[in-house]
């Protein structure tokens, strides 16, 4: 398992934190859901 | 620019993210931006979910749930006032049979503040919510989102249409009423009674 340490703007930091819940990992679990969900849209994209 | 740390990621998504600002952006440590793209996308997907309001935005892609939900805001064009259980009729119009999905519709609209409680009332024996529809606020925030509202300038058949969800309605409790063997001769007049009631009150 890896580290991932970014810089994200203000409004985006806010926002995610009001839709999170604030509980250990919800950030990290969030962030590989969206990972893996782009690149599963841009696989179908590629095949279309 | 507040740090975000995301401990537990996969290594093989943190090169997947590497590799896409590598093609987006020409190199892989644009990882901040190419990140903001990703969870900016998914965060309004999510948001789509959570709210069922923001999801109407005209830039963004129309999915089921959205299409759902302008469908069930254009039908409240068509009732100004609504019994909860003409409300959950027009929402299972829309395929929704879940009793939790439906539970969420209605919230949806009550908490944008699309209907709003009025009352309840005794209906067919139990104890039913009135709701009004802000129909000013349906229309202007529909047209907001470009949604096409000529087929509702028409008053005749939006009547028509009132008249004909209301006795569809009528006529699917009829239905039900008989496979439950409920005296349907006393409950005809107290059905249509409650039509006109209905008609009455608009």
């Amino acid at each position: 398992m890896g580290v991932l340490k970014v810089k994200i703007p203000d409004e985006l930091d806010a926002e995610l934190r009001k839709l999170l819940p604030a509980k250990k990992g919800a950030i990290s679990e969030f962030v590989t859901k969206a990972i893996m969900e782009k690149i599963e849209r841009m696989k179908k994209d590629e095949n279309n | 620019m507040p740090p975000l740390y995301c401990k537990d990621i996969d290594e093989r998504l943190l090169i997947m993210l590497k590799e896409y600002a590598l093609r987006k952006y020409g190199s892989a440590r644009y990882l901040s931006k190419a990140l903001n793209d990703i969870l900016r996308e998914y965060f309004e997907m999510k948001k789509d979910i959570h709210t069922g309001v923001d999801i109407l935005q005209p830039s963004r892609k129309i999915n089921a749930v959205t299409k759902r939900k302008i469908e069930l805001l254009k039908s409240l064009l068509l009732n100004e006032i609504l019994y909860e259980d003409i409300l959950e009729d027009l929402i299972m119009h829309l395929g929704i049979t879940s009793h939790t999905s439906i539970r969420d519709y209605k919230k949806f609209l009550i908490s944008s503040g699309f209907i709003t409680y009025v009352k309840t009332v005794e209906r067919y024996g139990k104890k039913v919510n009135v709701f009004k529809v802000n129909t000013l606020k349906v229309r202007s925030f529909l047209r907001e989102h470009n949604v096409d509202l000529s087929e509702f300038e028409d008053l005749e058949s939006r009547f028509d249409m009132y008249e004909y969800r209301s006795k569809e309605s009528v006529r699917r409790r009829m239905v039900l009423m008989e496979e439950e063997k409920v005296d349907s001769n006393h409950n005809d007049e107290e059905i249509y009674g409650e039509l006109q009631n209905l008609e009455d009150f608009t």
